[in-house]
Order: C-alpha cells, then sequence, then structure tokens
C-alpha cells in the first residue's frame, strides 16, 4: 500500500475506457467472422431465434401475422445489416451476462482509464 | 461493410432502423394492449386507433421516448451507474461535474484532533502525555493504513483540492508534526514556531 507501489497516473477519463471496451465487444465478431467463417452463420441462427421468441412473445400467439412481422424484421436485423446488429446483440449479451460493473471495473483496474486506482470503491472526498 | 460506409446509403440506414423501431413500438403496444383487454373486437380496435395515433401522429416523440426505453432495456443505464460511481463524470480538466460545487476546499486538518504543529498543550495533556496515554496517536496502528498515517494519502483528497504536489506536501507536513511530537517529548522548544 506504499506510495511507490501504487499507480498515480492516468490513461484518459473512464468514459473513454468505456467507450473503448465497447468498441471492442463489437469488434468481436467481426474478427471472429474473418478467422472462422461460419461463426456468422451461427450469430445469425442465433438472432433469428431471438427475434422469433421475441415477436411471439409480445404477440401472444403464433400464427401467420407472427410470421409476417417476424420476416420483416429478420430481413432487416439479419440480412440488410446483419453485422451492425450481430454486433449490437453480442454487446447486449455481455452487458447482460456481466451488467456492466466488470467493464467499467476493467477499464478502471486494468487498462488504467480513470483518477482512482483500484481497491474497491474509492475513498469519498473530506 | 463498404456499401454501409458510403454517404448514398446513410440515410437508407436510418429510415430502415426507423422501420424497424416502429415495428417494435407497434409490437410494445400490442402486447400491452391483449395483456390488459381479453376482449378480442375491442382489443383489435384499440390497437390500432394506439398505433395510428402513437406511430404515426406523434412519431417525432413517441419514437425517442421508445429509443431510449430499449437502450435502458438492453442495460446500457447500468454503465452509468457504474460510471457515477466510479467519479468519471467529475474531471477537474473538463470541469465536469463541479458546476454546482463552488470552490474547493482547503486541504483536510490531519487526523489528531486539530493538535497542529505549534499548538501549546495545557497542563491536562501534559500531564496525560506524561502517563504515556497520548503515544497512541502515533502508533503502530494508525501507521498500517499508509504510508503516511492514513490520511495523509494524496488519493484521499479531491483532485481539485490538490494545491501543490500532494505527496510532497504530505510527507512535508508529516516530518513537521513528528519533529514537533519528538521536541514535545523530549521537552525542547519547538523552534518551528
Amino acid at each position: 500500500m506504499t506510495g511507490d507501489k501504487k499507480r498515480v497516473f492516468q490513461r484518459g477519463n473512464l468514459l473513454i475506457g468505456v467507450l473503448f471496451i465497447i468498441v471492442i465487444l463489437m469488434i468481436i465478431p467481426f474478427a471472429l467472422k474473418i478467422v472462422l467463417p461460419a461463426s456468422d452463420l451461427v450469430f445469425k441462427i442465433v438472432l433469428i431465434f431471438s427475434i422469433y421468441s421475441f415477436v411471439t412473445q409480445l404477440m401472444q400467439s403464433n400464427n401467420t401475422l407472427t410470421l409476417l412481422i417476424t420476416g420483416v424484421l429478420v430481413y432487416f436485423m439479419v440480412f440488410k445489416y446483419g453485422d451492425l446488429f450481430v454486433s449490437l446483440w453480442f454487446v447486449t449479451t455481455v452487458f447482460a451476462i456481466a451488467s456492466g460493473t466488470l467493464i467499467v471495473t476493467a477499464a478502471r483496474d486494468f487498462l488504467g482509464f480513470g483518477d482512482s486506482p483500484g481497491g474497491g470503491m474509492s475513498h469519498p472526498p473530506h | 461493410m463498404i456499401a454501409y460506409l458510403s454517404l448514398l446509403q446513410i440515410g437508407g440506414l436510418f429510415g430502415d432502423l426507423e422501420l424497424v423501431l416502429k415495428i417494435v413500438g407497434m409490437l410494445f403496444i400490442i402486447s400491452f394492449v391483449r395483456s390488459h383487454i381479453q376482449h378480442p373486437i375491442l382489443s383489435v380496435g384499440i390497437i390500432i386507433a394506439l398505433c395510428a395515433f402513437l406511430l404515426f401522429d406523434v412519431w417525432k416523440i413517441f419514437g425517442g421516448v421508445l429509443l431510449l426505453y430499449l437502450i435502458a432495456l438492453f442495460g446500457f443505464l447500468h454503465i452509468f451507474i457504474d460510471l457515477s460511481f466510479m467519479h468519471a463524470f467529475s474531471s477537474p480538466i473538463l470541469n465536469i461535474g463541479g458546476m454546482f460545487r463552488g470552490k474547493p476546499k482547503p486541504m483536510p486538518g490531519p487526523p489528531h484532533g486539530g493538535r497542529m504543529p505549534g499548538y501549546e498543550p495545557d497542563e491536562y495533556e501534559t500531564s496525560e502525555r506524561i502517563r504515556g496515554e497520548r503515544e497512541r496517536e502515533f502508533g503502530p496502528e494508525e501507521e498500517q493504513h499508509g504510508e503516511y498515517g492514513g490520511a495523509y494519502e494524496p488519493e484521499h483528497a479531491h483532485p481539485t483540492q490538490r494545491r501543490m504536489d500532494p505527496r510532497e506536501e504530505a510527507k512535508q507536513r508529516y516530518e513537521q508534526a513528528m519533529r514537533h511530537r519528538m521536541n514535545q517529548i523530549r521537552g525542547k522548544r519547538d523552534d518551528r514556531r
């Protein structure tokens, strides 16, 4: 806990760090698609089922209108702008799992953004 | 991907996103009405009326609110809550977050109750010191919390309150206090006053 071992500099505001992490998270599906082309298909199939279950849950029924609305949404969100919505879906899934706290804490403690180094919640000013 | 980046496609992108947002809003309206009204014909009529009003008449207001609602629903607001816990919105460089806070306060005092260097102890305190009861002020328990006794750690002061190099200032104040304290114990006169 001595002063020499503590990190006393900062790389930037914590907002910039969190935006940096979000951009990295949005790039991950693209990078995965380059390395493993089949992963794009997997992501899109999962996205199609997510859209279908979302529409079925909100319509409270499973009929032709449900399939029609699902088809329109799938056309735009999977086929036309698939890369964008796969990235957004990936980020929201990570948010749902990590609940945001992990991302902010990682930006502060591991990447060095923000002005108060780690060790739990920061001490309030006197 | 390159087609997305061309300027001619951006208007079409936002138009399509608006259509997707309208369909999602229609689904929310259908879900809300069907969960509250069980009568089929009445519910369909109310759905049509609400869709015509919200999705076409006041869409500029309802669309913005719906977008904010979706952002909140997907958990982006937790990020801002965590950021506020980590003091991310108070930047001394950009002067954000200190708008209504007024002038910065001076440096906090030492933890030994105002007995600063230069304080003249009375007889009661002198008798306490002779009995050895006041030796706990700079005892080993307080020194465990930091290099300079806990409260002298410069991270504990707000960045707007730092007048000079905080570590150097804390070191100087600590050395002054210790010198005064040792002079008190030895019975010497403090020349620092």
